[in-house]
């Protein structure tokens, strides 16, 4: 693997608005070619962030750097970027063509260079025969087409992309999404991509930068981020889990093992970010508990199933233990195992190294 | 059409009807009006005996020139107004910050002083510039005197258009003003329609500049020519009512061409 200087190099930046403080403390490294999302609930300062790196606002403190050289100073159209909006920054007077050509046109490029290279990106985007529409006679989808060939056309390094399915309905939202790692393969340039729907991200992202409250709260591939959330956060804002709440067993000095109030023990393989101690919560995905003991299951407890929905693929069952916790347990349809009914006690099982135990804040 | 439907829209659709009764009615009477003979013309509702034109030839020849004038007044007022209206609202409309909003401000208390407050210094302002009963001094007053509507007007309605727009053209690199000519101003046609047709409205029935500023056929607009009629020692009800409703019809020719932008430009929006 060579070794290529990041693409866009953050360090210690912050936004102020005012006295409202926006961004405090990004640091982030991308690499050339990557995609990554930022991920974060609504408010939290993705779209600024997006902003400082297109050069619409500046940095309060700290320094960016795009392809290697600060861009304090510099204009957005000066800056190897482009962005994708999520809405209504098509010009409507013009037609399809039009608008893929307008920055390579004022930019002075020479008529067949612009035919070309415009026809290129249509095809790219699936759009040649719409060459000729006229913005107001296109779907949701076959804009946002338009809107990523406008940015894409003019070849930046830096693709940013502020929610551009946010407008779309689902179908169409999960069909663009494929369509949107097609034209990244295609096109080579780095995305940054911002969204608050977790699904997007992971779908799409070679890393995830999850974000609150302004600040940075943990940068992983999503693999590694759903499965091992580093707060209580990350956990709840990354797919369905059950939290415990719990504090560290006091007997075991590799502080690996946290019991709940009911005395239950939930032991977990994952070496903790950060010193754990007093209280703590422990979180366990639905789909990490199973019914059947198999091979060297290392922890299970008894209830009694309470309920049971039945959707497609899966199934979701709440299982109350014998203290009143109330635990979701997902099965995935086709299991071999005998499944308990609603009303039957039951034993469920789980591994240590689904189990992550939290700091309580 | 169901019935339920046709229950709710009944009460709103007569009140429209009785509306436009109501608003008709003077051009109705003034239409007959202009169609009857001296003798008939005191019956006022009445319907004439037989279409007498003569009238409308007797208006045309006395306002044929004011006609043109009129036009010659009206088309570069409004043009001019629509271009100051709109170089000056763009920047109120992008601005962030206290300042835009107090030069914003200021120009609206521009919309609230009235015609005559201005009417006898103007007069002795256009003389000692020596615009006085000119065709130009007539487009110069109408222009300023729009600035603050027509900045109003199309300030509001560039903050309609998403700012994305002029961020996605700004990346793209190009500069604020190239956005203005390039994109902003041509998305903007139902906008710019819907002012041109108040604008075209409010200039070309504009009687106190007209009598204050012009004097002579060299300038004077048609309305200045039909006060004429009304104040000579006897009325001509006939020739009166012929002119008013010959000098109506550029405005509702105008109207009709901008119609569909009209509503539009009222309705606000970048225009779908
Ligand atoms: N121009 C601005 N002036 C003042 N506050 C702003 C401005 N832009 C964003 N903010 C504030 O910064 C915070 C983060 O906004 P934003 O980056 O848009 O969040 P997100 O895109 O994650 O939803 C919000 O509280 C928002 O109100
Ligand atoms: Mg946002």
């Amino acid at each position: 693997m060579t070794i290529r200087p990041p693409v866009i190099e953050i360090t210690a930046a912050q936004k102020m608005f005012g006295s409202f403080q926006a961004l405090s403390d990004i640091n982030l490294s991308i690499e050339q070619g990557e995609i990554v999302t930022l991920l974060g609930p609504s408010g939290c300062g993705k779209t600024t962030l997006m902003r400082l790196l297109a050069g619409f606002e500046t940095v309060t403190a700290g320094t960016i750097r795009i392809d290697g050289r600060d861009c304090a100073g510099q204009p957005p159209e000066r800056r190897p970027v482009n962005m994708v909006f999520q809405r209504y920054a098509l010009f409507p007077h013009l037609d399809v063509f039009e608008n893929v050509a307008f920055g390579l046109k004022v930019k002075g490029t020479p008529k067949t260079e612009i035919r070309e290279r415009v026809q290129r990106m249509l095809h790219i985007v699936q759009l040649d025969s719409f060459a000729n529409r006229y913005i107001n006679e296109l779907s949701g989808g076959q804009s946002q087409r338009v809107a990523l060939a406008r940015a894409l056309v003019n070849g930046p390094k830096v693709l940013l992309l502020d929610e551009p399915l946010a407008a779309l309905d689902l179908k169409i939202r999960q069909h663009m999404l494929v369509e949107m790692k097609r034209i990244h393969a295609e096109t080579g340039a780095t995305f940054v991509y911002v969204t608050h729907d977790q699904d997007e991200a992971m779908i799409l992202s070679d890393r995830v930068v999850l974000m609150e409250k302004g600040r940075i709260v943990q940068v992983d591939r999503p693999e590694t981020m759903y499965a091992v959330p580093k707060s209580l956060f990350a956990a709840k804002f990354l797919g369905e889990t059950n939290l415990f709440e719990a504090a560290m067993a006091s007997d075991d000095a590799s502080g690996m093992t946290a019991v709940t109030g009911s005395g239950l023990r939930l032991r977990s393989s994952i070496v903790p970010a950060g010193e754990l101690r007093g209280k703590v919560i422990v979180s366990i995905r639905p789909e990490s508990f199973r019914f059947n003991r198999d091979n060297d299951t290392t922890q299970s407890a008894t209830g009694k199933v309470e309920d049971v929905i039945f959707i497609g693929s899966r199934s979701f069952y709440t299982i109350c233990l014998a203290d009143g916790v109330r635990v979701r347990v997902q099965v995935q349809r086709g299991t071999r195992t005998s499944l308990p009914k609603p009303g039957e006690r039951t034993e469920i099982f789980w591994d240590s190294d689904n189990v992550v135990i939290l700091p309580q804040s | 059409m169901n019935t339920a439907a046709a229950r709710r829209t009944a009460l709103p659709f007569s009140i429209l009807v009785v509306a436009a009764v109501i608003f008709a009615a003077p051009l109705v009477v003034a239409l007959l009006t202009s169609l009857k003979s001296p003798s008939e013309i005191t019956r006022v509702i009445a319907l004439p005996n037989e279409l007498y034109f003569q009238n409308y030839a007797i208006a045309y020849d006395r306002m044929g020139r004011s006609f043109l004038n009129s036009i010659a007044i009206t088309v570069p007022s409004v043009i001019l107004s629509l271009l100051v209206g709109a170089i000056s609202g763009y920047p109120l409309a992008y601005m962030r910050g206290a300042g835009g909003r107090a030069v914003y401000f200021f120009l609206l208390t521009g919309m609230i002083v009235p015609f005559q407050i201005v009417q006898i210094p103007l007069f002795f302002l256009i003389r000692s510039i020596g615009l006085y009963d000119s065709i130009p001094g007539m487009w110069l007053v109408h222009t300023a005197y729009s600035v603050p509507f027509c900045t109003f007007f199309m300030r509001n309605f560039f903050a309609s258009v998403p700012r994305s727009m002029y961020e996605a053209a700004l990346i793209d690199g190009c500069t604020p003003a190239g956005y203005f000519w390039r994109l902003l101003l041509p998305a903007s046609g139902s906008g710019l329609a819907a002012l041109a047709i108040i604008q075209s409205r409010a200039i070309w029935n504009d009687l106190l500049f007209a009598i204050t500023l012009t004097t002579s056929d060299k300038a004077t607009p048609v309305t200045a020519t039909i006060a004429g009629f009304a104040s000579s020692l006897q009325v001509e009800y006939g020739p009166l009512m012929a002119a008013t409703l010959i000098s109506l019809l550029p405005v509702m020719v105008t109207y009709l061409l901008f119609q569909k932008a009209f509503v539009r430009g009222l309705l606000g929006g970048a225009g779908k």
